[in-house]
């Protein structure tokens, strides 16, 4: 084997170290997600590899179609297994979730790493009261609480996420609370086991802007007290406003990676830099947005080389053939472009 | 509790206070019909209680009275008595008794079952589905009558054969229609949520795709009851159901037909009995099942759909 650069493989390119960092609470490297399509096995999610560091807020940003929401589940073992075929590995606290089985998943989900969803009126049972999905929760990893307890810890969780008169709640529905209180009980739901790793898949999606960043606050209150937080989202206002460090993915891979304020100022990825563009401005009147041209490509239609070039208005001629790595382009930030020079002008 | 700050609890449904609410509220034509099943089946369970209640004695002598007849003894028999001289309503009760029985005995075995393979192909999918999947096709293939003819047969007929023979085959049904349910439930959100926080295939069918079907299981068991008394009368009339000195509805009118011309009445007894009886459960659950008629959603008197 030789040691020119050449010849390292991606995934060793695609991380500062070899090895999971220091500070890291989940190391995914190289995770692939080939999924059956009618022309063979296409990966959704391809080689991708990042850090959750303790304590942060990791944005993850892309279009629909870009594999956010495919590489988390993947991770927390939630596509099935007859559909998708799932490679490399996420290491949560030196246990492999890929490679896992579904009983230490089990134990998992719900105590280490809690999830909250996109639209929290379809993220709780209509038919089962607030009351009886926060027992739920708790139960499902402490066998031996005491109906009292349960109680209190239950009353505890909704009042630390400002429900209001969270007594009252336990014997609610789902519908008989406003949208704003839904994701409130689903927060609740997700840090009642105090998990140290919290998902959160567009949670603001589905809210009104006021209750947008009531719901941000209670994230950046759980970041506070130590628990590291990914943030799917497609709205960049969101996540310059939480975010830590951001990964932008398009086609399946992270084209860049980086602390927010880097990302943002000095992007290194014209498709970032596309998705800055298309943002309306409060502080500039601009007549027309500039949308990014053309439209993600298909799973089963990808194009070769870099698989922005297509609609990169920078593009050269490499681009169309060789598919760029994510190489360092700042301070503990890194870019998958071959012409980062001429987008920084 | 300040009121003014937490958020307004939606108004459940006025309670109902009296006869006339009632009325208002669902309509003559679903509180008769309740009326006429609380009688039946009140009837029915008390019938041994009654002083007239003799379903099994013979006389002979007092043989084809008719309506408000008086035997020899001078006791009235208010539906007459039949061929042998049996009381005719003591046997309507005690058939009443037996297919009422045999109808929520056989309902309730179709729904643990059709309910049980139903959620399981749903959730699971993959090879239990597909077996699943087959066995309905069989089922629908063979006809329910043509298997139980042999069993009965064999076995010979009892009560609880009948129960668990027009159970067993009834669970096709609830499973199709659950099943098509479940493959829309376990793609929602809450069930995401629910393996999220660590729980298991079972507690993820049981706690949170079960309580979500119960309006499709009620629906289901409520228009299946009908049809399994009118399968239960069908069979004894076959002379696979209930078997003399024991009698149900469907025997009565099979025992009945050789005197169609010199007593009618020996067949318009059960016959009558038996078209009220499942009148009032197609009329009494329609307010339960207008849930799975996308042209209905406001409460209020069902209006029925004449002609096809």
């Amino acid at each position: 084997m030789t040691t020119t650069a050449a010849t390292t493989s991606p995934a060793q390119l695609a991380t500062p170290t070899d090895g999971p960092t220091a500070d890291a609470l989940l190391t995914v490297r190289d995770l692939t997600v080939l999924f059956d399509t009618p022309v063979g096995p296409r990966a959704a999610v391809d080689q991708v590899s990042f850090d959750v560091r303790h304590g942060e807020v990791l944005g993850l940003v892309g279009e629909s179609g870009s594999g956010k929401s495919v590489t988390l589940a993947s991770i927390m073992g939630l596509t099935r297994a007859d559909t998708a075929a799932i490679s490399g590995s996420a290491v949560l606290d030196g246990v492999d979730l890929i490679s896992a089985g579904e009983s230490v998943l089990r134990g998992v989900r719900g105590k280490d790493v809690g999830m909250v969803f996109q639209n929290p009126m379809t993220a709780l049972n209509p038919v089962r009261s607030v009351g009886a999905q926060l027992a739920d929760a708790i139960r499902l990893h402490d066998r031996r609480v005491s109906k009292t307890e349960l109680r209190e810890r239950s009353v505890a969780a909704l009042a630390e996420v400002g429900v209001p008169a969270p007594e009252m709640r336990l014997g609610q529905y789902a519908h008989e609370l406003s949208g704003g209180l839904q994701q409130r009980v689903a927060i609740a739901m997700a840090l009642i086991n105090d998990p140290r790793l919290v998902i959160a898949d567009e949670p603001t999606t589905a809210l009104d802007v006021t209750v947008q960043a009531q719901v941000l606050d209670l994230l950046l209150a759980a970041r506070d007290r130590g628990t590291s937080i990914v943030v799917v989202t497609h709205d960049l206002g969101v996540l310059a406003e939480v975010a830590d460090r951001v990964a932008v993915m398009y086609a399946g891979r992270i084209v860049e990676m980086g602390p927010v304020t880097g990302v943002i100022d000095r992007t290194g990825h014209p498709y970032t830099a596309g998705l800055r563009a298309s943002l309306p401005r409060l502080e500039q009147r601009i007549e027309r947005l500039t949308p990014i041209g053309g439209a993600p490509p298909l799973l089963v239609d990808r194009p070769g080389g870099c698989a922005f070039h297509p609609r990169c208005p920078i593009a050269g001629e490499i681009c169309g053939t060789e598919r760029p790595e994510l190489i360092a382009a700042g301070a503990d930030h890194r870019s998958a472009c071959h012409r980062v020079e001429i987008l920084r002008g | 509790m300040a009121s003014s700050l937490a958020p307004a609890i939606p108004r459940r449904a006025a309670p109902l206070r009296s006869v006339q609410d009632l009325f208002h509220r669902y309509g003559a034509i679903t509180v008769i019909p309740w009326a006429v099943l609380a009688l039946i089946v009140l009837a029915a369970i008390a019938a041994p209680a009654l002083p007239f209640y003799d379903p099994y004695t013979q006389n002979l002598s007092s043989a084809y009275l008719s309506i408000m007849g008086r035997d020899e003894a001078g006791t009235l028999h208010l539906l007459g008595t039949d061929t042998l001289g049996v009381d005719t309503l003591s046997q309507l009760l005690l058939g009443a008794r037996l297919s009422l029985t045999i109808a929520i005995g056989s309902v309730l075995v179709s729904t643990v079952l059709g309910v049980a393979l139903g959620v399981a192909a749903g959730y699971l999918g993959g090879i239990v589905d597909r077996i699943v999947v087959v066995l309905i096709d069989v089922s629908l293939a063979v006809p329910r009558v043509l298997f139980m003819i042999p069993v009965v047969a064999v076995l010979g007929s009892s009560l609880w054969l009948l129960i668990l023979l027009i159970g067993v085959t009834g669970w096709v049904v609830f499973a199709r229609v659950v099943r098509a349910q479940v493959l829309t439930l376990r793609r929602r959100d809450y069930v995401d949520a629910a393996v999220m926080m660590g729980s298991g295939h079972l507690a993820v069918m049981v706690r949170h795709i079960l309580p979500n079907l119960h309006g499709t299981i009620l629906v289901l068991a409520s228009l299946d009851l009908g049809a399994v008394i009118v399968m239960e009368a069908g069979l004894s009339y076959l002379g696979l159901g209930v078997q003399p000195p024991d009698t149900s509805w469907g025997l009565m009118i099979e025992q009945a037909q050789e005197y169609i011309v010199t007593d009618p009445r020996l067949l318009l007894v059960p016959s009558i009995a038996l078209v009220t009886l499942v009148l009032a459960i197609n009329l009494g659950t329609r307010p339960f099942t207008a849930e799975l008629r996308p042209t209905r959603r406001r409460r209020g008197p069902v209006p029925i759909a004449l002609g096809a």
